[in-house]
């Protein structure tokens, strides 16, 4: 606000005579001297201008100094026919009487012009200051209006955030957990697989040995002891037992070599090994996933792979089998009889299409939109955190895909996570 | 200033007494009219007052010319001391040459002095005139009572500032010519500075001086 345009009246400002001067009033003054005796009255500024006058001049005129605030601004004239006291004290009283009326529009001027200037500079200041007390009252009304809502939004991000974090300390957790399991496994798995080899040789020769000597040895012992043989390789049931060892044998060889698949899927899972995006077979993704989820698939629940030929991604593997695992994990908690699970792969356009089908009852259409909401969930409390399908939703997201959801109407849900291969397969 | 005229020689000069309430402003402008010979001295203009508080401000006007012919009106002004006035303190403060601020020097006035200082400061600023280069002198009027603040004090306060200061007591008469004569120096100090008044226009400081602040006798 530029206070010098508002105070366009400066307070002092000097005035000349011809302002302070009501031209009728001293007229009227210059005719009351006439009557007194004077022959004529004329007040004139500091320049010799004529301001107001009456009757004639005359050789016996006197002169009187008038003065706007010590400065002597004009004269008044007052003639006579004669000279003398008579003309001596009109001019007296007329110029008392000038200075007295001068002195009084001086008075009148400065109070009314002053008392103009601050209230218009006043009005000008409340004026303004009540626009910017408008501005700032309408920001407030925003401000109320906007802020239930935003804390709503601030909220939201906060939880998601947190729910991403405590993801991937889990996610750091299982791995750290992975590569430790990993290394202690496969150092006993590793010898006893060997042993197991070794302990089959060992059977092998010793089933060579009693062999030779039933059909070397029998004839000639005396029939007395034969007899007592025979009985005792009945009653240890060794012909069972030539059979049985190799399966046995083949069986815990089996075993441990599930136990090193699954170490190996565990560690291959965690992707405790790899850090950011890497060329990634989504199929044996799928795969190393189920493997992880073994102990969690009941008896009777039939498993179906349906995985078609597909081109690498460039992505995080770890955010994948994230994704793959929370959405399995979800349809094996089903408790469907004769669960059965589709896994299909396969690729469309410049999408790779996973989807994961179950035949379980479905999810009903009005919680269709919020299963992907943080900490919704449909389980008992305490049953289910409400994060996993959120997790999956974000973890797909971050490998610039998205999961759709659809309930055919014979029953069963189907997830389809649809990843960009990027355009160039790697 | 408020004007200036090069053509007709002529200036016209504002002096303004500040300060808060019922410091003695008013005091200060009757008994300068009352000390100062008439002579050029117009008559102090004491505009409509309610309960005897100045509601616009006092005038007393000066009139002077120097022996070059060039005239000089002087205009001392005070300002209402009132809070609720600032409006009419900001529109008398507008173009002044000088300030002269009367403090109250009752004990238990400091704290309305600081604030009518710090207002000044404000509305300093607000009519474009900078505090440390307006002309500036600081009475401490009221001498004469009983329960005021020691000189030291004032000295140890205001000293550091570097501005004059002027003990007075209005009421009494003295240091109210004093209080005048150093502003007057100041500002036309001031002026000179500017319109190179003495070399230019023939205005001799001391013959101006003397001339307004000559006592009648």
């Amino acid at each position: 606000m530029n206070m010098d345009r508002k105070l366009d009246f400066i307070i002092g400002e000097d005035k000349n005579l011809a302002q302070l001067l009501n031209a009728s009033e001293a007229l009227m003054l210059l005719d009351g001297a006439l009557r007194a005796g004077a022959c004529g009255a004329e007040i004139t500024d500091s320049s010799g201008v004529l301001l107001a006058g009456r009757g004639v001049e005359s050789p016996h005129t006197v002169r009187r100094i008038i003065s706007v605030e010590g400065e002597p601004s004009g004269t008044v004239a007052v003639s006579a026919l004669a000279p003398g006291s008579t003309v001596e004290g009109i001019a007296d009283m007329l110029h008392a009487a000038l200075q007295t009326l001068i002195n009084g529009a001086m008075k009148r001027m400065l109070t009314s012009e002053a008392h103009t200037t601050i209230v218009n500079q006043s009005y000008d200041e409340l004026l303004e200051t009540n626009r910017r007390l408008g501005v700032s009252e309408q920001q407030f009304r925003e401000l109320a209006a906007t802020l239930e809502i935003k804390v709503r939004e601030r909220t939201e991000e906060l939880n998601r955030a947190y729910a991403v974090m405590l993801q991937k300390e889990k996610l750091a957790a299982i791995g750290g957990l992975a590569a430790g399991m990993a290394h202690e496994i496969n150092n006993p798995i590793g010898f006893v697989t060997s042993n197991l080899h070794t302990l089959a040789k060992y059977a092998a020769k010793l089933k060579e040995m009693l062999e030779f000597y039933r059909l070397t040895c029998e004839p000639a012992i005396p029939e007395d002891l034969a007899r007592q043989v025979e009985n005792r390789w009945r009653e240890l049931k060794i012909a069972f037992v030539f059979t049985d060892i190799d399966g046995l044998v083949k069986q815990s060889l089996d075993g441990a070599e599930r136990v090193q698949k699954l170490v190996a899927d565990m560690k291959g899972f965690s992707h405790v090994d790899e850090a950011g995006p890497t060329s990634t077979d989504i199929n044996l993704e799928l795969e190393q996933t189920l493997s992880v989820l073994q102990h969690e698939i009941r008896q009777g629940t039939i498993i179906n792979r349906d995985f078609g030929q597909l081109p690498k991604v460039f992505l995080n593997p770890s955010l994948l089998s994230q994704a793959f695992l929370q959405i399995i994990q979800n349809a094996l908690q089903l408790k469907t009889p004769n669960l059965t699970i589709v896994l299909k792969t396969c690729q469309q356009g410049d999408n790779v299409l996973v989807h994961i089908a179950d035949n379980g009852p479905g999810i009903p259409s009005d919680i269709r939109d919020r299963i992907f909401e943080p900490f919704f969930t449909t389980k008992d409390v305490g049953q289910g955190t409400g994060m996993g399908l959120t997790v999956a939703d974000q973890a797909i997201q971050a490998c610039g895909g998205n999961i759709a959801i659809t309930c055919p109407p014979d029953g069963g849900t189907v997830f389809t996570v649809s990843i960009p291969t990027g355009g160039t397969p790697l | 200033m408020i004007e200036f005229d090069e053509q007709a020689k002529k200036l016209v000069v504002k002096l303004v007494y500040y300060g808060p309430a019922l410091s003695g402003k008013t005091t200060n402008l009757l008994t300068l009219h009352d000390q100062l010979c008439n002579e050029g001295r117009g008559d102090l203009m004491v505009l409509d007052t309610v309960d005897d508080r100045t509601i616009f401000f006092d005038l007393l006007p000066l009139f002077y010319v120097a022996p070059s012919g060039f005239r000089i009106k002087l205009k001392v002004f005070t300002v209402p001391g009132q809070v609720r006035h600032d409006a009419t303190r900001k529109a008398v403060l507008q173009r002044a040459d000088g300030i002269v601020f009367v403090a109250d020097s009752q004990k238990g006035q400091m704290g309305n002095n600081a604030e009518s200082f710090a207002n000044l400061e404000k509305n300093l600023a607000v009519v474009g005139l900078d505090i440390d280069k307006v002309p500036l002198v600081i009475q401490f009027n009221k001498r004469d009572l009983p329960d005021v603040i020691s000189e030291d004090d004032v000295q140890a306060t205001w000293g550091p500032t570097g501005l004059p200061l002027v003990m007075a007591s209005a009421l009494n008469g003295y240091g109210v010519v004093e209080t005048y004569s150093q502003i007057l120096t100041l500002a036309f100090d001031a002026l000179d500075a500017r319109l190179e008044l003495t070399s230019r226009f023939g205005v001799e400081r001391a013959d101006f001086v003397s001339s307004v602040t000559r006592i009648s006798v």
